[in-house]
C-alpha cells in the first residue's frame, strides 16, 4: 500500500517496534531445531525456509547487527547482517509462507513466539512496499470498499435479501426479517468475505441459531465484512483503520456484543488485538459464534439433540480459536451435546496440526500451499476416516484440496 | 601447565569482571525496552499461565518436542546437569567444602554430559536442517561447553588439569555475555512472557469449568 522507501526507514520501523518480548524472543533462540518438526510447512516439503527459527533468523540477523555487542563488533560470529535492500528481498518467500499458527511456540523449549517475529517482519516488508501483491490488493479493497473481495454495499444487500428468503423458507415463516442497522440491539453480527462470497450457508446457519435462541440482533449495512487483511500483509495502519471501523460501527449501533462467525483472524483481530492497536477498551464484548452457541446451549436457549447426528465425527481445532484464543473446550462440549459419537483427533487442542490456510496463505495461489493440506491431514490422526468438523472454512477448503 | 596456571590466575579475575559487566549491560538493555500490557479482556489467568510455563509445562511428558526428540531431550538434560554439577564442584573447590560429594557426582555425570554435548555438536554439524539453521555462535558455544566439561571431568580425576579447566572457564566467561549461552538468563524471561500471554488467552488452561 505504500511506495518503496529507503532501507534506513526499515531500521527505524524495527526500532519503533522493539519491545521486551520481541527482543527476548530474538535473543533467546538456541537453534535447537525442535521447531522444525512442529511446523506443518517444513513437514510438507523439508525446505529450510519453512523452519520457524530459520524464518525468524531473517529479522534476528538484522536485529543483532544493530542492537547487540557481538552483532556490532563480531558480526560474522553471530551471523549478524547489514540491513540492505537485498537482505530485505530475501525475507519475502519465507516470511509470507507462514500461517503464524504458533504451533512452534507450544513446542519450543524456550517458548519463543515466532508468530510475533514473523508479524514484525511482515510489518517491515509491507511498509517497504514488499508485501505480496494479492495481499496488498485485498488490504486496499478492505480500506477503500470495506471488503477484501470487493463486496459492495449493494451486493451485500442483495445477498441479505436472498438469505432472508432462504431463512423464511427454512423456518417456514414469511414474517421473518433480517434486521439491518438496528440501534440498541444486543448483538451485531458481522460476517466475513468468505461467508459472503463462497459460504453463504454459514451466514444462514448463524441466523437460524440466532432465531432459535430468540436473541435481539442486527446486521450492519455499513460494516458487513469483518475480515482484516491488514493482519495478513502486516500493514499496521490498515489493520488499525479496519478495526477502527468495526469498533465505530459497534459504538454507533450501541450493541453489547459483536459476533464474528467465520474468520478466525477477524475474531482474533477484533477480540485480542484491536484494544491494543486502538489503545482503548472496547465498549462491547467480542464473541465467536461458537462461544455464543455454547453459552445458549448451557442456558438451554438452544436444545441440542445428539440423535440427529448419530455418525462418528471428529473435530479440527482452528489455530486462531485454539492456540491464539484458548477456545478449545466450548466446541467440544457442544459436539458432545450435539453428536452421538464424538471422537478426538490425535493430537488435539493446542497441539492440533495447522491446516495451512491461515495468515493470508489460503488466498495466495501457490502449489506449495496446496501441498500443506495433505501434510496436515496425515498428521492429524482422526482414528479412521470420519467426517472432521471445523468451524472455519479455511481448514475445510485446505482439507478438501487434500482429498 | 605451570605457565598456563600463572596466566590463568591473571586472566580469571579479568574474565569475571568482563562477564559481570557484559551480563549486566546486556540484561539492563533488554529489560529497559518497553513492555506494552495487553488491553484485551483476559480469558483466563496470566499468572497461572506463567507459573505453568515455568514448571509443569517443562515436564517431559507435557511436550510433543520431548516425545518426538527423546534422544536430543535426554542429551540436553544430561549436558545441562553436568554443567551445573561442574559449577557446583568448582564452587566447592573454592570454598573448600563438600568437594567429595560434588566430585563424586561430577565423576558420574560429567563424562555422560561431555558425551551428550559432543553428540549435540555432531548432530548440529551433520543433520541437514540443523546445519541450515546453525551459525558460528552455535558451534562456538557448544564447543566451549564441551571444553569446559572436559576440563571439569579431567580435573575431578586429577587436579593437575585444573589450569586447563580454568582456561575453559575464562573463555566461557568471555563468551557468555555476547553469545547464545546468554539464554541462561533470557530462558526464564521468555518462558514467563510465553506463559503470561498464553495463560491470559486461555491456551494454558487454569483448571476451572467454563461458566456464564
Amino acid at each position: 500500500m505504500t511506495a518503496p522507501r529507503p532501507i534506513t526507514d526499515a531500521l527505524k520501523i524495527l526500532d519503533s517496534m522493539l519491545t521486551l518480548p520481541l527482543a527476548t524472543y530474538l535473543e533467546t533462540c538456541t537453534h535447537c531445531g525442535v521447531c522444525a518438526d512442529s511446523c506443518h510447512l517444513y513437514q510438507a516439503d523439508a525446505n529450510p525456509i519453512h523452519i520457524p527459527s530459520y524464518k525468524a533468523d531473517f529479522l534476528r540477523r538484522v536485529y543483532k547487527r544493530y542492537h547487540t555487542f557481538a552483532g556490532r563488533y563480531l558480526p560474522w560470529l553471530v551471523d549478524a547482517r547489514d540491513f540492505t535492500e537485498r537482505e530485505l528481498e530475501s525475507w519475502k518467500d519465507s516470511v509470507y509462507q507462514c500461517t503464524m499458527c504458533r504451533r512452534c511456540s507450544i513446542a519450543c523449549p524456550i517458548g519463543i513466539d515466532n508468530a510475533l517475529i514473523v508479524r514484525t517482519s511482515r510489518t517491515i516488508l509491507s511498509a517497504m512496499g514488499k508485501a505480496p501483491a494479492l495481499l496488498e490488493e485485498h488490504t486496499r479493497n478492505a480500506c477503500e470498499v470495506g471488503s477484501p473481495l470487493r463486496v459492495t454495499r449493494e451486493a451485500f444487500l442483495e445477498r441479505i435479501a436472498w438469505l432472508e428468503e432462504e431463512l423464511q423458507d427454512a423456518l417456514d415463516d414469511d414474517q421473518i426479517k433480517i434486521p439491518l442497522d438496528k440501534v440498541g440491539a444486543d448483538f451485531l453480527y458481522i460476517a466475513a468475505s468468505l461467508e459472503l462470497m463462497k459460504f453463504p450457508q454459514t451466514i444462514l446457519s448463524t441466523l437460524k441459531l440466532f432465531h432459535a435462541a430468540g436473541i435481539d440482533y442486527t446486521l450492519s449495512s455499513v460494516r458487513y465484512d469483518v475480515t482484516n487483511y491488514g493482519v495478513f500483509n502486516g500493514d499496521d495502519a490498515a489493520t488499525k483503520a479496519i478495526a477502527e471501523k468495526d469498533v465505530a460501527e459497534g459504538e454507533r449501533l450501541r450493541v453489547k456484543t459483536v459476533v464474528v462467525s467465520e474468520c478466525g483472524h477477524a475474531y482474533r483481530a477484533l477480540r485480542w488485538e484491536a484494544p491494543n492497536w486502538l489503545q482503548r477498551d472496547l465498549p462491547f464484548a467480542v464473541k465467536d459464534v461458537v462461544e455464543l452457541v455454547h453459552e445458549w446451549s448451557a442456558q438451554e436457549k438452544l436444545k441440542l439433540n445428539p440423535e440427529h447426528n448419530p455418525d462418528a465425527i471428529t473435530y479440527h481445532d482452528p489455530c486462531n480459536m485454539s492456540r491464539n484464543s484458548g477456545m478449545m473446550e466450548e466446541p467440544r462440549t457442544l459436539l458432545r451435546r450435539a453428536a452421538a459419537d464424538f471422537r478426538e483427533m490425535t493430537p488435539n487442542r493446542e497441539h492440533n496440526w495447522c491446516c495451512g490456510g491461515g495468515a493470508g496463505c489460503c488466498p495466495c495461489r501457490s502449489t506449495m500451499r496446496r501441498a500443506w493440506g495433505p501434510a496436515s491431514r496425515r498428521r492429524n490422526k482422526s482414528n479412521g476416516r470420519r467426517p472432521a468438523l471445523s468451524p472455519r472454512p479455511a481448514p475445510i477448503a485446505r482439507c478438501n484440496w487434500a482429498r | 601447565m605451570e605457565t598456563l596456571d600463572r596466566l590463568m590466575s591473571v586472566a580469571l579475575p579479568i574474565a569475571w569482571v568482563v562477564f559481570a559487566v557484559g551480563m549486566t549491560v546486556r540484561t539492563r538493555r533488554i529489560l529497559a525496552l518497553p513492555y506494552r500490557p495487553d488491553r484485551a479482556a483476559p480469558r483466563d489467568s496470566a499468572r497461572y499461565g506463567a507459573f505453568y510455563a515455568l514448571t509443569f509445562a517443562m515436564l517431559p511428558w507435557k511436550k510433543e518436542s520431548t516425545r518426538t526428540h527423546w534422544a536430543t531431550y535426554t542429551a540436553g538434560m544430561v549436558m545441562h546437569i553436568a554443567v551445573f554439577l561442574a559449577i557446583v564442584f568448582a564452587l566447592a573447590r573454592l570454598a573448600g567444602v563438600g568437594q567429595g560429594v560434588a566430585g563424586m557426582l561430577l565423576r558420574l555425570v560429567g563424562p555422560l554430559g561431555l558425551a551428550a554435548a559432543l553428540g549435540l555438536l555432531v548432530k548440529r554439524a551433520v543433520v541437514p536442517h540443523m546445519r541450515a539453521i546453525s551459525t558460528p555462535d552455535d558451534f562456538i558455544s557448544n564447543a566451549l561447553v564441551d571444553f569446559y566439561l572436559l576440563g571439569g571431568v579431567l580435573t575431578v580425576s586429577d587436579p593437575d588439569w585444573a589450569p586447563l579447566w580454568r582456561l575453559a572457564v575464562v573463555l566461557l566467561l568471555l563468551w557468555v555475555p555476547v553469545g547464545k549461552i546468554y539464554h541462561m538468563v533470557l530462558f526464564f524471561i521468555s518462558r514467563l512472557l510465553f506463559g503470561w500471554q498464553f495463560g491470559r488467552r486461555g491456551v494454558i488452561r487454569h483448571a476451572k469449568p467454563i461458566s456464564y
